[in-house]
C-alpha cells in the first residue's frame, strides 16, 4: 500500500515536471497561439490601434484642412463640457432617446421571449416575424419608418385613427413626439434580439425548477417571479447593457429620418460627433467619442454598483 | 520509407498556417499612388495660386493609367454620367491609350468620404463629378485638394469661350469648379390645382409675393378643425425648407447672410425680421402651409403642395411623377426685386503627384463638354455652353417648357450665389447653423429677435474663424 502511494506521488511530481517544462512555448501553447494570431493582427490593426489614436486625436486640436496638429491637452474636453451648447443639448437628447428605448427594449423583449418559450399557437411564425426586423440596414429602416410615422398619411396615424384614437400626432415635425417616433422604429427593429436572447436564457432554466415551484403550490405569477425572473437575470443584464450602448451610439434613425431636427431636437451625441467629422475636425470628434464612451462606462458601473451585481 | 499519416492535429497545424499568411497577405498595404498634404493655407486667406509642378511636356505614350471619378449626382444624372464615362472607356479603348476610369457614386457620403481623405493625406478621387459642392469645396480649395482648372484646361485645348455668361465660378481669377449645370429656384405651380381654383398663370400669376400668398390661399384644402391638409405654399415645419423661403425674401429685400466684406453678418435687421415673419404668416396667418410636414420632395410629388419653391433640380423627377401636372414661374417680386439661388453642378480635379493623373482627369471633362447632350437632352438641367445650348437636341427637349424662370433669373441678373464658407456650412440650403437656430423661430419656441441673435451669433462665430469664400460669377 505505501509503495503503490509512494508510487502516484512520483507519477504526479514528473507529471509536474512535465507540465512546468511545457510553459510558454510548449507546442500545445504554439499551436494555440498560432490560431489566435490573426485575430490579433486584426485586432489591432482595426481595434486597439484606431481606438489609441483616436485617443491621441481627441487631445489634439487635429482639423486637417484648416491648421497643423497641436497638443492642446484636455482643451477639446473642456470646451465640449462647458462651452458647447449643441452637445450638451445632444446628450439630453440621447439621453430621452434612452430612457424611452431600453427599458421597453428589454421589458418587451422579455414578454415575447415568454410568449415564444409558452409555445402557444402561432410561436414559431411569431420568432420569425419579431426577428426579421433585425436584418435590415438602418437605411431601410429609417425611410420606411419615415414614411410611416408621417403626421397626415403615415401609416401609423391611419391606423391609429381607424380604431378611434388620434389620428394626428406629429411623430417626427413635433420636438417633443421626434424621439418617441424614432424610439418606435428602434424597438421595432432591435426588439428581435432582445427576444433572442431571452429565450436562449429560459431554455436553459432547468424544467425541474418550474416544476417543483408548481408542486409546491406556486401559481404561473409566483413562478415567474421567484424562479424565472431570478434565474434571468444574467441575461437581463446582458440585454441591457447591449440595449444601452445601442441607444447611447443611435445615429442612423435621425440621420434619416430627422437630420437632427426639428430644431435639434433628435440630434444625438453620436449625430453630433459626425458633423465635426464632417467639418473635419477631427481632434474635436475624436474626444465627443471618447466622452461617450466614458459616460456609457459610469453607467454601466453606476448600475453594477447599485444592484450589487457581478456583470462577469 | 516509411508513408507519414497526416493527423488531424498536423491539418490543424497546416491550415492555420496557411490562414496566418493569407491574413498578412490581405494586410499588406496595396501600391496605390500617395500623395503628399498640400501646403494648407492658413483660414481666412485666398485661395492658393495656381501652384502646379510644370506638367509633362507629354504624357508617356502607352502609359497604361487607372482613374477613379466620384459622381455626386442622384438619378437619373449620375447614371447618365456613369454611361458617359463608360463611352468614353471605349473610346479610350479603341485608341489603345491604356486609360481607364472606375466610377463610384458618392452621393450620400461625399462629406465623410472627402475628410477620411484628407485625414489619410490621400484617397481623393481623380475627377469628380458632382452636383451642389458649395458647401465644401471652399474648404478644399484653400486647403489645396481641388487645383485650380486653367492651366490643365489650356494644356488640353480646352475653351472657356463657349461658356454662357454667369456661368463660371471664379475664384481670384481661377476656375476651381467647371460648371456644367447652372441652377436656379423658381416656384413650381400644381396646375390641377389652379385650374380647380381658377387661376390664370399666363394672365394672373403669382408675380409678386402678395399675390402668390393669393394663389396659395385659393389652393389651400383644409380642415374642420381649419388645419391645413393641402399646402397652398410648401413649407415643411422645420428644417431647411422654411430655411430656403426665408433666404429667398431675405434676399429680395436686400440682405444677405453675410455682407459683400464676407466678414460679418447682414440679416440682423428690419429685412431678416420680415423674412422670418413670412415664414411665420404663412402658417399661422394665412394658413398656407402645413407646419407638420417633414418630407418637402415627397410632398410635392404625390400632388399634395400647390406652390413649391426649389430648383430646377426637380424638373426631372416632376416629369416623371405619376398625375403630377404642373407649371413654373419666375420666384416673385419681393417689393419689387426677385432673388433666385444660384448653384452648380460642378466638375473638379483633386491634386495628385503625378500630374499626368490630373491631365487625364481635363481630358475627361473636356471629352464630355463635347458629349454633354444626352444628359441635358434627357433631364432639366441647364447647360453652361452656347453650343449645347444651340443644339437641336437641347431646345427640342421636354423640360425646356419649364426652365423660363431660371434663364430668366441668370439674364436679368438676380441671381445670388450660395454661401461657402471653409470652416462651416452657411447656405440657405441645408446649413445645420441656419437650421438649428431657425428651427427654434418657426417652432414657436423663441421669438424672431432671439433666434436672429442666436443665428448671429452663431454666424459671426463661424466667420472669425474664416470669412466666406466670395465667388465671382463671370
Amino acid at each position: 500500500m505505501k509503495e503503490q502511494v509512494l508510487a502516484a506521488e512520483k507519477q504526479a511530481k514528473s507529471q509536474a515536471r512535465v507540465q512546468a517544462r511545457r510553459g510558454f512555448f510548449s507546442r500545445h501553447d504554439r499551436i494555440a497561439y498560432s490560431f489566435l494570431i490573426p485575430f490579433a493582427i486584426l485586432f489591432i490593426a482595426f481595434s486597439l490601434y484606431p481606438f489609441l489614436a483616436g485617443l491621441y486625436l481627441s487631445f489634439t486640436d487635429n482639423s486637417p484642412l484648416v491648421r497643423e496638429t497641436h497638443f492642446i491637452g484636455l482643451t477639446n474636453y473642456i470646451q465640449i463640457l462647458l462651452n458647447d451648447r449643441i452637445f450638451v443639448d445632444s446628450l439630453k437628447n440621447t439621453f430621452y432617446y434612452v430612457i424611452i428605448v431600453v427599458p421597453a427594449q428589454v421589458v418587451l423583449g422579455l414578454v415575447l421571449a415568454l410568449y415564444i418559450n409558452k409555445r402557444l399557437f402561432g410561436h414559431e411564425i411569431s420568432r420569425m416575424a419579431f426577428f426579421a426586423p433585425f436584418v435590415l440596414s438602418v437605411s431601410v429602416v429609417g425611410i420606411v419608418w419615415g414614411w410611416i410615422l408621417e403626421t397626415r398619411y403615415g401609416l401609423l396615424n391611419l391606423s391609429l385613427a381607424a380604431i378611434g384614437l388620434p389620428g394626428n400626432t406629429p411623430w417626427l415635425s413635433n420636438i417633443s413626439w421626434v424621439m418617441i417616433g424614432i424610439g418606435l422604429s428602434s424597438l421595432w427593429w432591435h426588439i428581435g434580439i432582445s427576444m433572442v436572447l431571452f429565450l436562449a436564457g429560459l431554455q436553459d432554466i432547468p424544467a425541474e425548477l418550474r416544476e417543483a415551484a408548481v408542486i409546491d403550490g406556486a401559481n404561473g405569477w409566483q413562478v415567474l417571479w421567484h424562479v424565472t425572473l431570478p434565474l434571468l437575470r444574467p441575461v437581463g443584464v446582458l440585454v441591457f447593457i447591449l440595449a444601452l450602448i445601442d441607444a447611447m451610439k443611435v445615429f442612423g434613425q435621425p440621420w434619416f429620418m430627422t437630420n437632427g431636427g426639428p430644431a435639434g431636437a433628435s440630434t444625438t451625441v453620436v449625430y453630433d460627433l459626425y458633423l465635426n467629422f464632417q467639418s473635419t475636425k477631427m481632434g474635436y470628434a475624436s474626444a465627443i467619442g471618447f466622452l461617450l464612451l466614458v459616460i456609457i462606462l459610469i453607467i454601466a458601473l453606476i448600475r453594477q454598483l447599485a444592484l450589487k451585481e457581478d456583470l462577469t | 520509407m516509411t508513408q507519414q499519416k497526416l493527423t488531424r492535429r498536423k491539418f490543424l497545424a497546416i491550415t492555420g498556417t496557411a490562414a496566418l499568411g493569407a491574413a498578412a497577405a490581405a494586410c499588406a498595404p496595396a501600391a496605390s499612388p500617395t500623395t503628399a498634404p498640400p501646403t494648407s493655407a492658413p483660414a481666412g486667406t485666398s485661395a492658393p495660386a495656381a501652384t502646379l509642378a510644370p506638367a509633362a511636356t507629354s504624357a508617356p505614350s502607352g502609359q497604361a493609367m487607372t482613374l477613379q471619378a466620384w459622381i455626386s449626382r442622384g438619378a437619373p444624372q449620375g447614371d447618365i454620367i456613369g454611361q458617359l464615362i463608360d463611352k468614353y472607356n471605349a473610346d479610350q479603348a479603341s485608341k489603345n491609350t491604356g486609360i481607364k476610369w472606375e466610377y463610384q457614386s458618392v452621393t450620400d457620403s461625399i462629406d465623410a468620404k472627402l475628410a477620411a481623405a484628407a485625414t489619410a493625406g490621400k484617397g481623393f478621387p481623380n475627377g469628380y463629378i458632382g452636383d451642389d459642392s458649395l458647401a465644401w469645396a471652399s474648404r478644399y480649395i484653400q486647403a489645396g485638394w481641388v487645383v485650380p482648372l486653367n492651366p490643365l484646361l489650356q494644356q488640353v485645348g480646352f475653351s472657356f469661350d463657349d461658356f454662357l455668361p454667369l456661368t463660371r465660378w471664379t475664384l481670384n481669377g481661377n476656375d476651381y469648379m467647371l460648371n456644367y449645370g447652372p441652377s436656379g429656384f423658381l416656384q413650381y405651380i400644381n396646375m390641377d390645382h389652379a385650374k380647380e381654383a381658377g387661376l390664370d398663370l399666363q394672365n394672373d400669376p403669382p408675380d409678386t409675393l402678395d399675390k402668390m400668398v393669393e394663389w396659395a390661399q385659393k389652393m389651400t384644402k383644409k380642415d374642420a378643425s381649419g388645419n391645413v391638409t393641402r399646402s397652398g405654399f410648401l413649407i415643411t415645419g422645420s428644417g431647411l425648407q422654411p430655411t430656403v423661403v426665408w433666404g429667398h425674401i431675405l434676399q429680395a429685400l436686400g440682405s444677405s447672410l453675410v455682407g459683400p466684406d464676407g466678414k460679418t453678418t447682414n440679416f440682423n435687421n428690419a429685412n431678416g425680421k420680415q423674412a422670418a415673419q413670412f415664414v411665420l404668416d404663412a402658417f399661422n396667418k394665412y394658413k398656407i402651409s402645413d407646419p407638420n410636414l417633414t418630407d418637402r420632395y415627397k410632398e410635392w410629388g404625390t400632388g399634395n403642395a400647390s406652390i413649391f419653391w426649389s430648383g430646377d433640380w426637380v424638373i426631372g423627377s416632376s416629369l416623371a411623377a405619376k398625375d403630377l401636372h404642373f407649371d413654373t414661374w419666375k420666384m416673385p417680386q419681393v417689393n419689387g426685386k426677385r432673388a433666385s439661388q444660384a448653384s452648380l453642378e460642378s466638375m473638379m480635379i483633386f491634386k495628385q503627384d503625378d500630374p499626368n493623373r490630373m491631365l487625364e482627369a481635363a481630358k475627361l471633362f473636356k471629352w464630355m463638354f463635347a458629349n454633354f447632350t444626352p444628359l441635358y437632352a434627357q433631364t432639366g438641367d441647364l447647360t453652361s455652353v452656347k453650343s449645347i445650348a444651340n443644339s437641336d437636341a437641347y431646345k427640342n427637349r421636354p423640360a425646356n417648357k419649364y426652365l423660363g424662370p431660371v434663364q430668366d433669373a441668370y439674364a436679368n441678373g438676380y441671381t445670388f450665389p450660395q454661401n461657402s464658407n471653409p470652416v462651416q456650412d452657411l447656405n440657405y440650403y441645408g446649413s445645420q447653423v441656419l437650421i438649428r437656430n431657425l428651427d427654434n423661430v418657426w417652432l414657436g419656441k423663441m421669438s424672431i429677435e432671439d433666434g436672429l441673435n442666436a443665428l448671429e451669433k452663431d454666424v459671426q462665430g463661424v466667420l472669425a474663424q474664416a470669412p466666406l469664400v466670395q465667388f465671382k460669377l463671370i
